[in-house]
């Protein structure tokens, strides 16, 4: 019944050819782009940007190796993940030094986390599947805290700071968001008896989405809706409140559009920011603009403008790219995150516990949706919304919880060996 | 169960690697379709990057004076500009903030040489260090230019004088005009002067042609081949509505050179409705009216008033230039120019040529046709007749040359009217044609105009030669 | 550091050719070379999971073995589909979160389970309450399995196949 040992053996050799391959890609990618933007930034050169170049490339390469040897399971995520930061920290090095050193802090912790999220998992992971209640409570908690004690920075209230330090709530509670409705579809007979099942699971969608309307953030409460959404589609019997929820997402956005000011300002932009080309339609012509002159393969690193693109080095980073490394690398980028994708659902597909299932489907989402609302925000195929690309931008919040977020998905794609499978069961 | 679940999420994998490749094809889309145009675009900051280290091409005009020229000093280049108020409209303003117009805009990537954007053109580009701009020629003749300018001084309005055989124009006023170089400073008082003095009449100011007309419906009245005869009795009722000369007069017997030469609006209303108004569109068009003219500048659309099952009342005012249709002066001139020039409208042209700092020849423009208004005997017929109109009228004329032209008085607003005189003059191998347009005067056309266009025509024979 | 910096601008920096340094030539060479490398980096990971998905036959449908039902569909008041694939393992019970949940109050929540092991099946009762049949014989600790073995959970049978 088993396959010749010899035909798998092929393919294993195979596999490990072609991944020593794309460690050396990731290798060549980095070396070769970070020697252009030292290069280019030579008059900020010193001694701590060339150990940071030597640690971007020393840990992308340490982590690539290390997650066939440490961990179980899906070999890709953390490679790819590598492949879009190397992208990403390239034009953030170029744009200004000093956030791209910021960001090699954050990514040297966003390893470290990545694989800390994994082994915290093993270790606790039955633990934590019935726990619904507590995932909720955190989540509205954060917000909460974040809408009260916050500080508006770029029309949204969502910025805490401690120190020196700022960081955004909202992005780690995605982390516990998505764990809740991990839970609540795993123990989704529980509440189905007690709770009006799924109208429990919408009610704390919507108030977390309402949260995230009064503070502005719009991106983020379609991520959730998204990420809600889907969990329905696949693991929940009712069409008829799926559709409901359809049409609750239009007539909500509707009324939002008539009740909040700054969403009617961003759909004008959207729709004619020639209107108004030096002010509100500044930040989607610039970036509309850098897209148009960077061509198929880009003007070459260093040789753009992306100084005239605002937020070059977060909401638009996207932009700054295709300007500097061309058309391609942008579809590049989305096929990227698709795989991504691709990978998180394979994932969900193949793993029969509920909890585990339900949260790689959601935690693939809400990479996949967050990366298609930034590159159609910053295309002006939708209104912009503030958020920024997985991985790849500026700042430290969204990627520290984008490794973790990883981390997850790594560990709930364990293969289903009959020990570890019979444990986890309820 | 499962495998229903199983198709569920292979239903989300597909939506969503749909979403993800619909991206992707998108940015080729919009690589291929409007990255050039955004690329180019005004607001576009990259294009001002170059700038100021970029020596700006000069503007010249036709004799090779200069019109607009780079300087260096420290902190780059600066515009110097020879007549920022009298050519205003042409060269046009160059402003960091409001951005550029005139051929400062339609030409600024020659004047930037940043006019290959295609690989092999960049590469050669940046190979031989080209940092200095092409220099641009213009067909205008400055001193005919200053000339025309100081003679619409009093008036708002236009004046319009291009060579009507290879369709050059030689000078191309409109008054209020500008003064380029302090733009940014008075700006908002520019933009609320109720006279508009940043619209280029010439090209964009939509006037009422008033008698002007009659060329055109003459055209298309020896076209159709009907009877030319009339019996003016001072009036023509068309459905209920009376039409009348001026000062009410009636001239008896007139065919269409004598209907031409005391501008018998009767003999056009009558005349209309027997062309039909088919016919009288079709003559239009080929005159550019209600088509979009070539240009260097940009061009407003003169609009026609026929129509087919256009009523009768309509049909006939139109025929002697009453009614909705709106012309621009560069149309006018246009139209005379293709009369005098055996039917052929040729494509209006504002630049000569263009040039490489070290003189090589970059672009010649070569006159090109636009629009075949008539045939040749009919256009020489009408020619002649035009000329006859001049004899009996001679404000227009000159000594030494047969000029022909017709005026306009068109109704404006308040009791008062535009003034119009379009013609030509035939000189030796070659025809130059004009219109001028006076805004709200009391006098007619005739009084008002055709001075003004004798004097041009007197300069013109004096000093043009095709040169 | 000084000296290391006027060094690359004299390397790099000075016009050779007409406007063109150094690095502008290194850059938009490198452009391309760039798109190319992430391309084929996106390149292999697709040719990675593909060799993935070939390999599967054993964790996929393709395995082959399955468990088709006997009992008449229309006799029984709950839904059982016809036939179920078997993966490396299988549990069996009522509960819906079993890999086969039958929705029979006569099972147990937890009933069964079939396992791949050493490249047999096993059939393994988890000391249901009902227990469970082995061409009629009840099932204690785990049991191989051959093709055509008829299994009997209450009062619904399957015939264990094994395709290929």
């Amino acid at each position: 019944m088993r396959r010749p040992r010899l035909a798998e053996f092929a393919a294993r050799n195979k596999q490990r050819e072609y991944f020593s391959n794309v460690k050396l890609l990731t290798f060549m990618f980095q070396l070769l782009s970070m020697g252009l933007v030292l290069l280019n930034s030579r008059q900020s050169l010193n001694v701590n940007t060339l150990v940071f170049t030597g640690l971007l490339i020393g840990l992308t390469y340490l982590s690539n190796v290390l997650v066939m040897r440490y961990t179980k399971g899906d070999n890709y995520l953390i490679i790819i993940a590598n492949m879009l930061f190397s992208i990403g920290i390239v034009m953030l090095y170029r744009i200004n030094p000093a956030l791209g050193q910021r960001q090699l802090l954050f990514y040297a912790l966003g390893i470290a986390v990545f694989y800390a999220s994994y082994y915290f998992l093993k270790y606790t992971g039955r633990f934590w599947q019935n726990k619904t209640f507590l995932f909720l409570g955190l989540s509205v908690a954060m917000l909460l805290v974040t809408l009260v004690f916050g500080r508006t920075l770029g029309g949204a209230t969502n910025w805490i700071g401690v120190g020196n330090v700022q960081f955004q709530p909202s992005e780690f509670t995605k982390i516990t968001f998505a764990f809740f409705i991990a839970a609540f579809y795993a123990n989704h007979d529980f509440f189905q008896k007690k709770l009006g099942g799924s109208l429990f699971l919408m009610g704390a969608t919507y108030l977390l989405i309402g949260i995230f309307f009064l503070q502005g953030e719009l991106g983020t409460a379609v991520v959730f809706f998204a990420a809600m959404i889907c969990a329905m589609i696949a693991f929940d019997k009712s069409r008829l409140l799926l559709a409901a929820n359809i049409g609750l997402a239009f007539a909500g956005l509707y009324l939002a559009y008539l009740l909040f000011d700054h969403i009617q300002v961003r759909f004008d932009i959207w729709l004619d920011p020639w209107a108004d080309p030096d002010g509100k339609g500044y930040q989607i012509l610039q970036s509309l603009f850098a897209i148009a002159s960077g061509g198929l393969f880009g003007r070459g690193i260093g040789l753009g403008s992306p100084g005239s693109i605002p937020l070059a080095h977060s909401d638009f980073i996207f932009a700054s790219i295709i300007e500097e490394m061309g058309i391609f690398m942008g579809i590049a980028i989305s096929l990227l995150y698709l795989i991504v994708f691709y990978r998180g659902l394979k994932i969900s597909l193949a793993q029969p516990n509920r909890f585990y299932k339900v949260l790689s489907l959601v935690i693939s989402m809400m990479f996949a949706a967050q990366a298609a609302i930034v590159i159609g925000g910053v295309l002006k195929l939708i209104p912009l919304t503030g958020m920024v690309l997985p991985f790849m931008a500026h700042g430290g919040s969204s990627l520290l919880s984008s490794f973790i977020l990883l981390g997850v998905l790594q560990y709930s794609s364990i293969e289903q060996y009959p020990e570890v499978e019979l444990e986890d069961e309820e | 169960m499962k495998t229903k679940n199983r198709h569920r999420i292979l239903f989300l994998l597909v939506t969503v690697a749909v979403l993800f490749l619909s991206v992707s094809v998108y940015l080729v889309y919009f690589q291929l379709f409007q990255a050039d145009d955004l690329a180019a675009h005004n607001l576009n900051r990259r294009n001002y990057i170059d700038e100021t280290v970029v020596d700006r091409g000069n503007i010249l005009d036709r004799n090779g004076a200069v019109l607009a020229e780079s300087v260096p000093s420290e902190t780059g280049y600066t515009r110097l500009l020879t007549y920022p108020v009298d050519l205003a409209h042409i060269v046009g303003y160059n402003s960091v903030t409001y951005g550029k117009s005139g051929i400062e805009q339609s030409y600024n990537d020659y004047l930037l040489n940043i006019q290959d954007r295609d690989v092999v053109g960049r590469l050669r580009q940046v190979v031989t260090d080209d940092s200095q701009g092409n220099h641009v020629t213009l067909s205008i003749d400055h001193r005919l230019q200053l000339y025309a300018n100081q003679l619409l001084a009093p008036y708002l309005g236009s004046i319009v004088v291009l060579d009507a055989s290879t369709g050059e124009v030689l000078a191309m006023s409109s008054n209020p005009s500008f003064d380029s170089v302090s733009l940014d400073q008075n700006w908002s008082w520019i933009i609320e002067d109720q006279t508009a003095p940043l619209l280029n009449r010439a090209t964009q100011g939509l006037y009422i042609p008033g008698s002007i007309m009659k060329i055109i419906s003459a055209v298309a009245i020896e076209e159709s081949g009907i009877d030319q005869q009339y019996v003016d009795q001072g009036q023509e009722t068309v459905t209920g509505y009376t039409f009348i000369n001026y000062n009410n007069l009636a001239y008896g017997e007139v065919d269409l050179t004598s209907a031409l030469v005391h501008s018998v609006n009767t003999y056009f209303a009558n005349k209309s409705l027997l062309v039909g108004a088919d016919k009288m569109a079709e003559v239009a068009k080929r005159f550019m009216i209600g088509e979009v003219i070539p240009f260097d500048l940009r061009t407003a659309r003169s609009s026609s008033a026929y129509s087919s099952g256009m009523s009768e009342v309509d049909l006939a005012a139109a025929a002697f230039g009453q009614g909705t249709t709106q012309v621009t002066p560069l149309n006018m001139a246009l139209a005379s120019g293709a009369i005098a020039n055996g039917g052929t409208m040729m494509k209006p042209q504002l630049v000569k040529e263009i040039r490489s700092p070290q003189n090589s020849l970059i672009r010649r423009v070569t006159p090109e046709v636009l629009s075949q208004v008539t045939s040749r005997p009919i256009a020489d017929e009408l020619k002649a007749d035009l000329q006859t109109v001049v004899e009996a009228n001679p404000a227009a004329g000159v000594w030494g040359a047969v000029v022909g032209g017709k005026t306009g008085t068109a109704e404006s607003q308040d009791g008062l009217v535009h003034a119009w005189f379009t013609g030509f003059i035939p000189l030796e191998d070659r025809d130059v044609s004009l219109a001028v347009v006076l805004e709200n005067q009391t006098l007619m056309g005739g009084d008002a105009a055709s001075p003004i266009a004798a004097a041009l025509f007197q300069w013109i024979l004096n000093n043009y030669d095709g040169n | 550091m000084d000296t290391i910096v006027s060094l690359i601008e004299r390397i790099f920096y000075t016009k050779l050719i007409g406007s063109l340094d150094l690095y502008t030539m290194l850059a938009t060479l490198f452009k391309y070379v760039f798109v190319i490398i992430v391309l084929y980096f996106i390149y292999l990971i697709v040719r990675m999971i593909y060799l993935d998905i070939e390999q599967m036959p054993s964790d996929s449908r393709g395995s082959g073995a399955y468990l088709h039902l006997i009992t008449q569909q229309t006799k029984l008041p709950f839904d059982v589909q016809r036939e179920y694939p078997l993966y490396q393992i299988n549990t069996i019970g009522r509960d819906a979160s079993n890999h086969i949940a039958i929705a029979y109050p006569y099972l147990s929540g937890k009933h069964a389970s079939i396992f791949l092991k050493d490249g047999s099946y096993y059939i393994e009762d988890h000391a249901s309450a009902n227990g469970t049949l082995l061409n009629g014989q009840k099932v204690d600790g785990a049991l191989p399995l051959k093709n055509k073995d008829i299994l009997t959970f209450v009062d619904v049978e399957f015939l264990f196949m094994v395709g290929e």
